[in-house]
C-alpha cells in the first residue's frame, strides 16, 4: 500500500529526509511514497535539503532503475509534489493581511476587536514567509483556511485524488503526518491538516480505508537567542517549547483524529549553533531521534493492523546500540549493506574507474573485475554489448550512484555526531567513513569493522574490499556498465 | 584457489612431459640430430640433468609468484602494477637456469642452438603460460599478455 507523507515545517522535512535514506537502504516496501510539504517558509533550510535529497535518490533510482539484481536498493519511488505555502503567490505575508485585518474596522469593528484580542499587533504584522515562528495560535488560524473540498487548490487536489483513484483501484493507502509539537509550522499544521483530512475523508465516505499516523516530535533541540535580538521580535523561543508541548499533548488526547500517534523525543536536547528565525540559515543538522522517525513512518506503513500507542525508549543512558532499534535485525542488515556499499563505492569504485578512464588498456589488466561490465580494450578480448566506460551516459549514473551514497553516508555520520557529550550512537563507527571536515575517508582497510556489534566471528567472516572485488570479477553473466557494476557490488555487500 | 593449483599443476605436468619425454625422443629418433657425441649416453648425463634445472627453476618461480599472489593484500589496481616487476624479476630465475643449464650440461655443440630453444620455450609454457592461467584474485592479469591469452581461451 502506499504512504502518504504530509511534512510540516522544518522538523517534518528532516523526518522526510531520514525517511527517504531509509527507503534507499530497502527498509520501505515497493510501493510508493508521496510527500507533500508544507511550510510557509519556502526557502526552509531544512525543507531545501531535504528537497536536495529527494532528488539526489530520485536520480540515483532512475539511473539503476533498469538493473534486474533483487536488491532492496531504491526499491521504493518517492515523488514529491509541490511545496505547499499559504502565502504562495501572496506579496503580503503577514496574518492581518492574509484575513484583510484593515478591512475589519470598516466591515466589521467587531471581528475586528476579537483579532486584537487574540493576537498583538507584533503577530498581526509579523512577516511569516520564515514561518509562523514558534507562534501555533498564527498557524493554525492560516493552515485552518485549506480548503479540501475546493477543486482547484492544488497540491491538495492531487493528494486527495490519488488517495482516492488508489482507493477504487482496491488499495488501502495511508497518510502519515510528520511536524514538531513545539515549533509554529508544525504545532499549527498538525492538528489542523489531520482534522482536515480526516473531515474530508469522512465527508467522502472513505475514512474507513485509510488509515492515518502521525509523528509528533518533541523538543528535542535547543538554541541560545542572540543577546542582540530584540525581545520584542516575534521569533521561536526555546524556554516556551516544553510548555507548548505540554498544552498540545492535553489537546491531542481529547482529538480522535489518528490511527496511530507516534511521539519521539530526546531529554537531552541537542544544541543548535546559530540562531535563525527562518530561511536557508534554518538548517540544523540530522538528528539521530529523525532516524527512529523514519522507523516510526515505516512501523506504520508495515503494520497490517495500526497500534494506537507505541512505547519504545534506549536502555542505556550512555548510548544507542541496534538493541534500541525496532525490529532490529532487518534494520540493522539493510542500513550496514547500505553504509558498506556507499562507502566502497564513493571511496575505491569511483576512483578506480576515474583512474581507468584515460587508459582502459592498461587499467583492464589490473582491476580484472572491470571487464566483466565495462568494454575491454585489445584483440580476441570479446566485450560485445558491454558499454564503453567513457560513454557519458555511463558516467553519469557513476557520478549519480556517487552523489547518493555522499549523501547517505554524510547524514549517517551526522545520526552518530548527535548524541552530545554524554552520549553516543553506537551504530557504526563512523569515524571510519567519514573524515571531519565532511569528506569521505579514502583508506577502505578498515572496511570489515564499519558496523558495531558484529561479533568475532562474523567479524572474521566479513567481506574485504579485495575479496568482494575478487567476487566481482567472477560474476556470471553480470548486467553490464555501470548499473551492473553498482547492483553487483550492493548484492555482494550485504552482510 | 582449488582451479589456479590445478592449472598449474596441470601446466607444470604438460612441461614435464615435453621436456623429459618428448624433446629427449626428438634427439634420439634423429629427427634432430646430433652426431658429434652418443646421443643415449648424453641424454641420460646431460640433458635430463640440464632439462631438470630449467624445469625446477621454472616451477618454483611459478610457485614462487603463485604464494605471493595470494598473500598480497590488494585493495586498488595502482598496488597491482607494481607486482608486474616482482613477475619479471621472477622470470630471471629460469632464465638463470638455462643459463646454468646450457654451460654446465651442454655437452654437445651441435645440440646447443636446439637446446637453448627448447629451454626458453619450455619456461614460456611452465613460467609464463602457468602464471599467466593461474594467477589469482586481482593479479590474474598481471603476467604480460594473460589478459589476451585469458579471454582467447575463455578463462577471464
Amino acid at each position: 500500500m502506499s504512504l502518504y507523507v504530509v511534512s510540516i515545517g522544518g522538523t517534518g522535512a528532516r523526518c522526510v529526509e531520514a525517511t527517504i535514506h531509509l527507503a534507499a537502504a530497502g527498509l520501505f516496501d515497493k510501493e510508493k511514497i508521496q510527500i507533500l510539504f508544507i511550510d510557509p517558509d519556502e526557502s526552509n533550510g531544512n525543507l531545501t535539503r531535504t528537497r536536495e535529497t529527494l532528488k539526489t535518490y530520485q536520480d540515483c533510482r532512475s539511473a539503476i532503475a533498469q538493473s534486474g539484481t533483487p536488491t532492496p536498493w531504491m526499491q521504493t519511488p518517492i515523488e514529491a509534489l509541490e511545496v505547499w505555502s499559504p502565502f504562495h503567490g501572496s506579496i503580503n505575508k503577514s496574518l492581518g493581511s492574509y484575513f484583510n485585518y484593515e478591512s475589519y474596522q470598516f466591515n466589521n469593528p467587531a471581528l475586528g476587536h476579537l483579532f486584537d484580542v487574540l493576537y498583538t499587533q507584533g503577530e498581526r504584522d509579523a512577516e511569516l514567509d520564515v514561518g509562523f515562528r514558534g507562534r501555533p495560535a498564527i498557524g493554525s488560524a492560516i493552515m485552518s483556511q485549506v480548503k479540501l473540498d475546493t477543486s482547484s487548490q492544488e497540491p491538495w487536489r492531487t493528494l486527495i485524488q490519488d488517495i482516492e483513484q488508489e482507493l477504487n483501484f482496491g488499495k488501502f493507502p495511508r497518510i502519515f503526518i510528520c511536524g514538531s509539537i513545539f515549533g509554529g509550522t508544525g504545532a499549527s499544521g498538525f492538528p489542523t491538516i489531520g482534522r482536515l483530512l480526516k473531515n474530508k475523508l469522512e465527508r467522502s465516505g472513505l475514512r474507513d480505508r485509510v488509515k492515518i499516523g502521525g509523528l509528533l516530535m518533541l523538543p528535542y533541540f535547543q538554541f541560545s537567542v542572540p543577546a542582540e535580538q530584540d525581545p520584542g521580535d516575534i521569533y521561536a523561543r526555546p524556554e516556551q517549547f516544553l510548555l507548548n508541548t505540554e498544552a498540545a499533548l492535553r489537546y491531542y488526547q481529547a482529538q480522535p483524529i489518528f490511527d496511530s500517534i507516534y511521539l519521539l523525543g530526546d531529554r537531552e536536547p541537542a544544541s543548535v549553533s546559530q540562531f535563525s528565525i527562518g530561511k536557508n540559515t534554518q538548517k540544523n543538522d540530522p538528528h539521530f531521534i529523525e532516524l527512529y522517525a523514519a522507523l516510526a513512518a515505516r512501523h506504520f506503513l508495515l503494520q497490517a493492523e495500526t497500534e494506537p500507542v507505541v512505547l519504545l525508549s534506549h536502555k542505556d543512558e550512555q548510548q544507542v546500540t541496534w538493541d534500541d532499534i525496532p525490529e532490529k535485525a532487518a534494520v540493522k542488515a539493510n542500513l550496514s549493506n547500505a553504509v558498506r556499499f556507499a562507502f566502497l563505492w564513493t571511496a575505491n569504485l569511483v576512483p578506480e574507474l576515474n583512474r581507468g578512464k584515460s587508459n582502459i588498456g592498461e587499467f583492464q589488466k589490473f582491476a580484472p573485475w572491470f571487464s566483466r561490465f565495462f568494454k575491454p580494450k585489445g584483440l580476441f578480448v570479446g566485450g560485445r554489448g558491454l558499454p564503453d566506460l567513457n560513454d557519458e551516459g555511463q558516467q553519469d549514473v557513476i557520478q549519480q550512484v556517487n552523489a547518493w551514497s555522499i549523501s547517505f553516508l554524510r547524514w549517517m555520520w551526522w545520526i552518530h555526531q548527535s548524541g552530545g557529550n554524554s552520549r553516543s550512537i553506537q551504530l557504526f563507527r563512523h569515524t571510519l567513513f567519514i573524515e571531519r571536515d565532511g569528506q569521505v575517508r579514502q583508506n577502505t582497510d578498515d572496511f570489515p569493522r564499519l558496523v558495531i556489534g558484529a561479533d568475532r566471528l562474523e567479524q572474521a567472516k566479513e567481506a574485504t574490499p579485495q575479496s568482494l572485488k575478487e567476487q566481482l570479477a567472477t560474476q556470471a553473466d553480470p548486467q553490464p556498465g555501470a548499473v551492473g557494476l553498482a547492483t553487483a557490488l550492493y548484492f555482494l555487500c550485504k552482510p | 584457489m582449488v582451479w589456479d593449483v590445478i592449472r598449474i599443476l596441470s601446466v607444470s605436468i604438460v612441461g614435464a612431459i615435453a621436456m623429459f619425454l618428448i624433446q629427449p625422443w626428438l634427439y634420439r629418433s634423429g629427427i634432430l640430430a646430433i652426431t658429434d657425441v652418443d646421443v643415449d649416453n648424453w641424454i641420460a648425463e646431460k640433458y635430463f640433468s640440464g632439462a631438470g634445472i630449467v624445469f625446477a627453476t621454472a616451477l618454483a618461480a611459478t610457485l614462487i609468484w603463485y604464494l605471493i599472489a595470494v598473500r598480497t593484500r590488494i585493495t586498488s589496481s595502482h598496488e597491482v602494477s607494481p607486482l608486474r616487476l616482482a613477475w619479471a624479476l621472477l622470470l630471471f630465475v629460469p632464465i638463470i637456469g638455462i643459463g646454468v643449464a646450457l654451460f654446465f650440461f651442454n655437452g654437445s655443440n651441435e645440440a646447443l642452438l636446439s637446446l637453448a630453444l627448447f629451454y626458453v620455450l619450455d619456461i614460456i609454457v611452465v613460467y609464463w603460460f602457468s602464471t599467466a592461467i593461474s594467477s589469482p584474485g586481482l593479479l590474474k592479469f598481471v603476467p604480460p599478455g594473460s589478459f589476451t591469452v585469458r579471454h582467447l581461451i575463455g578463462l577471464k
